[in-house]
C-alpha cells in the first residue's frame, strides 16, 4: 500500500510537471467550481481500485514485478545493461466524453498522443502581416493583394490555417520580394557569399526570423548555406542572391508557423 | 536576371502557342493556352470535377419522375412538364437540369448510392471515404499523369472525410487564381524569383523544417505536403494560360478593368477547376453549402438556388472542358443524402448525378415516393468505382463497377 500510494503520488505530480490534467483533458478548468476533496479539478481523487494506475500494473516502473525495473533481480536486463529503456513518454488520459445533440459522440476521433506532439500551428495571414515587417523591417509589396492565396478566413468564423504549394510558393515570392529590399543596403550583402559569411548570415537570419537563440542545427544551417553557395551561382548579383537565400529561411516552417 | 528569365517564359509560351495553335482548332479553342496541351493530343487526359452540395442533394433533381403523382408535397413535380426524359429511364428536373448543355443531357445517369446514413456528419464522412482512406486521393493517385498537383480543394469550404495522401497525392487548397498562374509560370512579373533557384530555394526550406514539422504531423501535415507539392510545380515546365479569357467566359468580376481571381463563390470555385484540370489535376473538388433545404417541400429553394448558384457555371464549364477530344472529363453533384418528404428532410440515400463523356444515359438511383433506393444499391465504394470506370482508371481502385448499364 505504501508502494502504490507513492506510486499515485508520483505519478500525479509527473503529469502535472508535464502539463497534463486526468479526466478534463479538452475542457478550461479555470471557470469550473472547485472539489473541495481535491483543490485541482482537473486532477481525480486518487483511488486504489483506480484501473489506469492499478498496482499491480507491470508497467509501473517501481512495481516490483515489473520486468524492465532495474532493481527487479529478475530483470533480465540488469547485469549486463546499465541503462534500461527510457520510459515511454507520459500521456494524458482521453478526458471527458461529450454526446451531442443526435447523440453523435463528440469525443470521436480524439487523438490519444504523446505528450508535446501536435503542437505546431500554421500562421493565419492575420498574423504573417504583422510578421514580415516586424523580421525584414520592410514591407513586402506582394504581401498587401495576398490575402485570397492563404484564404482569409470570414469574421466570427474560425478555420484552422492551411498551407498549399500555392500559399508556400506565395509565400517564397513575399520573402524573396522582401529579402531584395532588406539585402539592398548593407556591406555584407555587396559581396558574394563565402561559406563563412553565408553560415553567419543564415545564422542571423534563423535567429531572426524564427525567434530562436542556439538551438539552430548544423543540417539547418547547410541547407541554407547550400542555397547561397550552389543554388544562386547562375545569379550574378550578389544582392540578389543573398535575397534568395533569405527568403529560403523566410518561407521555412521557423517563421510559418508557430 | 528575372527579365531575362521573364523574356524566356514569355519565348517558350510562345512556343507553346504555336505549338498547340492545331489543337486548339481541334479542342474547339476551349480559350486556354498550356504548353502541355499539345503533347496531350494523342491520349485522352481524365479528369473529374466533383461538386459537393454541402447539406443535401435533392433526388428531384437526378429521380424527377419519382415524385410524379404524389399527392400533397412532391417537390413540386406536379406535371408532366416538370420532368425531362432523357431516355433509358433517366428524367431529371426540367426546369434545373433540363437546362443544361445538349452535351450533358446526352452524357448524363444518375447512380444510387445507398450509404443508409441520416446524420450530416457521418454522411458527409462517408461520402469521401472509402476503406478509412480518402476515395479522392485514392481516385487521383490511381489516375495517375505527371501533373505536380493532382488534387485539389478549389476554394476554401473544407471537405469532409480523411485527407491523407495517397501514393503521393495530397489535396491541395487554390484559393486564388493569380497566384496558382504565377506557381505554375504563367507570369511575367519581374518579381518572381528564378523557377530553378525558387524550387532549390523551397528544398532548403524544407529542410530547414523538417525539426518543426516532425512533432506536428496532423497539424502541420498542409505545410509538409505543402512543401513537396511546391517543390514539383516549380520543377514542372512552364505553363501559360490565358486567364482573361476564361475569367470572361465565366463572368467573372472585374475592378478598374482586372478581373477578380480569388476562389471566394461558386463560379470562381468552378473557374479556377478549370484552371487545374487544365494544368493537369485529376481530381478537383468543389463544396458549396447552404443545401440543408428543411421544409422546403416544393422544392422551390433548391432550384432556385441550382439556377441561380450552381449551372450557370457549371454550363460554362461543361461546354468549355467536356467536349473536347483529347480529353475525358467527367462531372459528379452529389450531396450528404437526399431529401425526405414531406418535410424536406434527411433520407437515408442518395442519388448522384454524373455526366461524362463513357457515361450512358440511364439510371440506377431512382427513388421511390419515400425517397428511398432499392435493396441492394450499391453504397458509396460503388459510386467511386463507376467514376474510376468511366475514367477508364487503371485498375479497379474500388472494385469492379457495379453500374454497368450506365456505361458505355
Amino acid at each position: 500500500m505504501k508502494t502504490s500510494m507513492k506510486m499515485l503520488v508520483g505519478a500525479a505530480v509527473a503529469m502535472l510537471a508535464a502539463g497534463c490534467s486526468l479526466g478534463s483533458t479538452d475542457v478550461n478548468v479555470g471557470h469550473m467550481p472547485q472539489d473541495p476533496q481535491n483543490p485541482d479539478p482537473g486532477i481525480e481523487n486518487p483511488k486504489p481500485n483506480n484501473p489506469d494506475v492499478t498496482p499491480t500494473d507491470p508497467t509501473q516502473p517501481t512495481n516490483p514485478t515489473n520486468p524492465t525495473d532495474p532493481t527487479n533481480p529478475t530483470n533480465p536486463t540488469t547485469p549486463t545493461d546499465p541503462q534500461p529503456p527510457p520510459p515511454p513518454p507520459p500521456r494524458c488520459d482521453m478526458g471527458r466524453t461529450y454526446t451531442g445533440f443526435a447523440g453523435t459522440e463528440l469525443h470521436a476521433g480524439r487523438v490519444d498522443n504523446d505528450l508535446g506532439l501536435e503542437r505546431g500551428r500554421v500562421k493565419p495571414f492575420s498574423a504573417l502581416t504583422g510578421e514580415y515587417p516586424r523580421v525584414l523591417g520592410n514591407t513586402p509589396a506582394m504581401l498587401a493583394g495576398s490575402d485570397s492565396t492563404f484564404g482569409i478566413v470570414p469574421a466570427r468564423w474560425s478555420e484552422e490555417p492551411q498551407l498549399s504549394a500555392i500559399s508556400i510558393y506565395t509565400a517564397y515570392r513575399i520573402a524573396f520580394q522582401g529579402c531584395l529590399t532588406a539585402t539592398a543596403n548593407g556591406a555584407q550583402y555587396t559581396s558574394v557569399p563565402s561559406n563563412t559569411t553565408a553560415e553567419t548570415e543564415c545564422r542571423s537570419w534563423m535567429k531572426k526570423f524564427w525567434s530562436r537563440q542556439t538551438d539552430v542545427s548544423q543540417a539547418e544551417v547547410d541547407a541554407c548555406v547550400k542555397v547561397a553557395m550552389v543554388d544562386t551561382t547562375k545569379e550574378t548579383d550578389p544582392k540578389r542572391r543573398w535575397a534568395y537565400t533569405c527568403a529560403s529561411v523566410l518561407t521555412s516552417a521557423g517563421f510559418m508557423t508557430y | 536576371m528575372n527579365s531575362k528569365f521573364s523574356r524566356r517564359s514569355l519565348m517558350q509560351g510562345a512556343g507553346a502557342l504555336a505549338g498547340v495553335a492545331a489543337a486548339s482548332k481541334l479542342t474547339g479553342a476551349s480559350g486556354l493556352i498550356t504548353s502541355t496541351a499539345h503533347a496531350q493530343v494523342a491520349a485522352e487526359k481524365p479528369a473529374l470535377l466533383v461538386v459537393y452540395l454541402n447539406g443535401g442533394y435533392n433526388a428531384l433533381f437526378p429521380s424527377a419522375d419519382s415524385f410524379l403523382g404524389v399527392s400533397g408535397n412532391n417537390f413540386g413535380v406536379t406535371g408532366a412538364n416538370m420532368v425531362k426524359d432523357l431516355g433509358n429511364g433517366l428524367m431529371v428536373d426540367a426546369q434545373t437540369y433540363g437546362t443544361l448543355p445538349t452535351y450533358a443531357l446526352q452524357h448524363m445517369a444518375s447512380v444510387g448510392v445507398r450509404h443508409g446514413l441520416t446524420a450530416h456528419g457521418a454522411a458527409q464522412a462517408a461520402n469521401f471515404t472509402v476503406m478509412n482512406r480518402s476515395s479522392l486521393l485514392m481516385l487521383a493517385s490511381a489516375m495517375g499523369g505527371d501533373a505536380a498537383i493532382k488534387a485539389v480543394q478549389s476554394g476554401n469550404q473544407g471537405l469532409p472525410g480523411p485527407k491523407t495522401p495517397e501514393g503521393g497525392v495530397s489535396l491541395q487548397t487554390i484559393t486564388d487564381m493569380k497566384s496558382t498562374i504565377a506557381a505554375l509560370g504563367g507570369a511575367s512579373d519581374p518579381t518572381i524569383p528564378d523557377r530553378t533557384i525558387a524550387a532549390a530555394g523551397l528544398e532548403a526550406a524544407q529542410t530547414m523544417s523538417d525539426a518543426r514539422l516532425k512533432p506536428s504531423p496532423l497539424m502541420l501535415a498542409s505545410a509538409k505536403e505543402g512543401y513537396a507539392a511546391g517543390i514539383d510545380t516549380l520543377k514542372k515546365p512552364v505553363q501559360m494560360f490565358n486567364y482573361n479569357a476564361m475569367a470572361q467566359a465565366y463572368a467573372l468580376p472585374q475592378n478598374n478593368g482586372v478581373y477578380a481571381t480569388a476562389v471566394n463563390n461558386f463560379t470562381a470555385q468552378i473557374a479556377c477547376a478549370e484552371l487545374m484540370i487544365t494544368a493537369g489535376a485529376n481530381v478537383v473538388a468543389v463544396s458549396n453549402g447552404g443545401w440543408d433545404t428543411h421544409g422546403d417541400s416544393n422544392g422551390q429553394t433548391v432550384r432556385n438556388k441550382m439556377n441561380q448558384t450552381i449551372l450557370p457555371a457549371l454550363k460554362v464549364f461543361i461546354n468549355r472542358m467536356m467536349n473536347l477530344p483529347d480529353r475525358n472529363v467527367a462531372v459528379v453533384i452529389y450531396g450528404d443524402f437526399a431529401r425526405s418528404l414531406p418535410g424536406s428532410d434527411h433520407a437515408s440515400a442518395l442519388t448522384a448525378t454524373v455526366i461524362g463523356k463513357y457515361v450512358k444515359v440511364g439510371t440506377t438511383g431512382k427513388v421511390n415516393a419515400n425517397v428511398t433506393l432499392p435493396a441492394g444499391s450499391p453504397a458509396v465504394p460503388g459510386l467511386y468505382a463507376y467514376l474510376a470506370s468511366i475514367l477508364k482508371t487503371p485498375g479497379q481502385p474500388f472494385g469492379a463497377n457495379p453500374h454497368p448499364t450506365i456505361t458505355l
